[in-house]
């Protein structure tokens, strides 16, 4: 029974604007062209997705390959790069400047000069993933990395840890909650841009099939685009909270009941 | 000879003309100021003696065991571990910390295994090892525990299995006992005495309580602060085991002998140093 009136609480908000949304258009309070009722919008959903020749899925299927595509070259640079940094001074010294320089530089104000690189196909948009994500990675995984408890540090030290097995065993796990944390704004940000960027220069994704549903008046498919994206970052985020939880159970909360 | 050394033949550590000194930059302008931690600090410990270190704060104590342990240099003098010159951490020294310094995120047995994994022990000897000292803090029933999932005490039994199970030859133990309410403390006190007499290790124990130093050690060395110097030494001759011992004339006497020294209400024991630190 609990759980029930949780669930209530938590979702009541959620189901009284889907119920506007359905029932505002149909009255004709707001122009079902410009809002279509929800239920229209879903059997839209459906039908490009499971009908005819399931129109939707190649557009997720891309914007899922360039969102985790640079995504994980994120998480492949930003991490290492961060435990490095975070470590030893004078990587600090020499990296941290530029790192503060480029993550200021916002990643649409490059995506033209990745255009003018990599041309209009996969890489620029994997490239602009990459860019917003990076730094979310790369500065959380810094701080993770000079929070570590210096005590723990000295502990394996004195059990004859060289600088290898302290970064391994102590540091890296030690920051994996902080890098949790960049891994899922990194995420969030990841998503944004990708979908900016596919509905400025891309022939295909949902970004591209948002704004190119408006051009062609299709409504319903430009808001079944929307819901896509939201749903895609909704799983994202949901996979990577089960990842952290698994990963730093053994961080005490305060969040408890 | 001084009166921190001994002359015996089993004599396990020996400390000659330490000092250590920290540059310290002031706040304003670049001058720099010396702040001098150690200061001519020599001492001889014998093989399996617990001795207890006391003094008020900033006498260097803490400076001490970090250099005991390797983990920090001496600008001068040095500290012979059987006759061979401390340099670095090894695994000939254990250490055991007021703050646990227990590994989060490792169980209670994979924490306890940490030193074994750096000597690089297969895992099925790494295992029996671990069962063994768990056995020996009582704690093998909470071998799968996580560090979060225990009390004060029982992490400070974890730390202390962690660091005997690599089978060091030395104990260094920072204020372990410090951050313990007045009964845990004393069970573990009780716990350690039992556990040295099981495992013979040299202990070196840095305490700010004189109560502490006195049921624990074989001798209790007083420091003085500013700059951390060796004011006194006390053998501790009372009767082991020590059950009850608190309640004799003896160990009345001794508290305020040593309190006195800590306090500095008698004069310090002359200390000789000679030039070639023998």
């Amino acid at each position: 029974m609990e759980w029930i009136m949780k669930f209530i609480k938590k979702s009541a908000l959620i189901f009284l604007i889907l119920a506007l949304w359905e029932i505002l258009p149909s009255l004709k309070i707001i122009r079902p062209s410009l809002l279509p009722p929800f239920s229209d919008v879903l059997i839209t959903w459906f039908q490009l997705i499971f009908l005819g020749k399931h129109e939707l899925i190649p557009d997720i299927l891309i914007s899922l390959q360039r969102a985790l595509l640079g995504f994980g070259f994120a998480l492949l640079i930003g991490v290492p790069l961060g435990l490095l940094i975070g470590y030893f001074k004078s990587f600090s010294d020499v990296f941290s400047p530029l790192v503060h320089i480029c993550r200021q530089i916002p990643a649409l104000a490059l995506f033209p000069v990745f255009i003018l690189f990599f041309g209009i196909e996969e890489t620029s948009k994997v490239t602009i993933v990459f860019w917003v994500s990076v730094w979310d990675i790369l500065l959380n995984t810094i701080s993770g990395v000079q929070h570590t408890d210096l005590l723990l540090i000295k502990a394996a030290r004195s059990m004859g840890a060289d600088t290898e097995r302290i970064l391994a065993s102590v540091v890296l796990p030690g920051a994996v909650p902080a890098l949790m944390t960049g891994l899922r704004l990194g995420a969030g940000s990841a998503i944004k841009a990708l979908v900016a960027a596919e509905m400025i220069g891309a022939k295909a994704g949902l970004g591209f099939q948002v704004i190119n549903s408006q051009y062609n008046f299709q409504i319903s498919k430009m808001y079944v685009s929307i819901l896509s994206i939201a749903l895609i970052g909704i799983i994202l985020n949901f996979i990577l909270e089960i990842i952290e939880k698994k990963l730093t159970f053994w961080k005490p909360t305060i969040n408890e009941e | 000879m001084s009166i921190g050394q001994i002359a015996d033949k089993s004599v396990k550590i020996s400390v000659r003309g330490l000092n250590k000194c920290f540059t310290c930059k002031r706040e304003k302008g670049n001058n720099m100021r010396q702040f001098v931690a150690l200061k001519d600090f020599s001492l001889d410990v014998r093989e399996s003696e617990f001795l207890s270190i006391v003094g008020p704060s900033g006498c260097g104590k803490s400076t001490f065991l970090d250099l005991l342990s390797g983990l920090a240099e001496p600008t001068s003098g040095g500290i012979y571990i059987d006759g061979k010159k401390v340099e670095g951490p090894a695994l000939d020294r254990g250490i055991v910390m007021q703050g646990y310094a227990l590994f989060p995120w490792r169980s209670v047995r994979k924490n306890v295994e940490y030193g074994l994994e750096v000597k690089g022990i297969p895992k099925q000897e790494r295992r029996e090892i671990s069962q063994k000292f768990l056995e020996l803090v009582g704690l093998s029933e909470f071998a799968e525990r996580y560090p979060y999932e225990l009390s004060g005490g029982m992490k400070q039994r974890v730390a202390i299995a962690r660091a005997l199970a690599y089978d060091p030859e030395v104990l260094l133990m920072d204020e372990p006992f410090g951050a313990l309410d007045a009964q845990t403390r004393e069970i573990l006190q009780d716990e350690l005495l039992r556990i040295w007499a099981a495992t013979q290790k040299t202990i070196i124990f840095v305490t700010h309580s004189i109560d502490e130093a006195i049921y624990l050690s074989d001798r209790v060395v007083v420091l003085s602060a500013n700059p951390g110097t060796l004011r006194d030494i006390f053998p501790i001759e009372l009767r082991r085991p020590r059950d009850g011992v608190r309640l004799t004339p003896d160990y009345v006497e001794l508290t305020r002998r040593i309190a006195d020294s800590l306090h500095g209400k008698t004069p310090p024991s002359q200390i000789i140093h000679n030039g070639d630190g023998i």
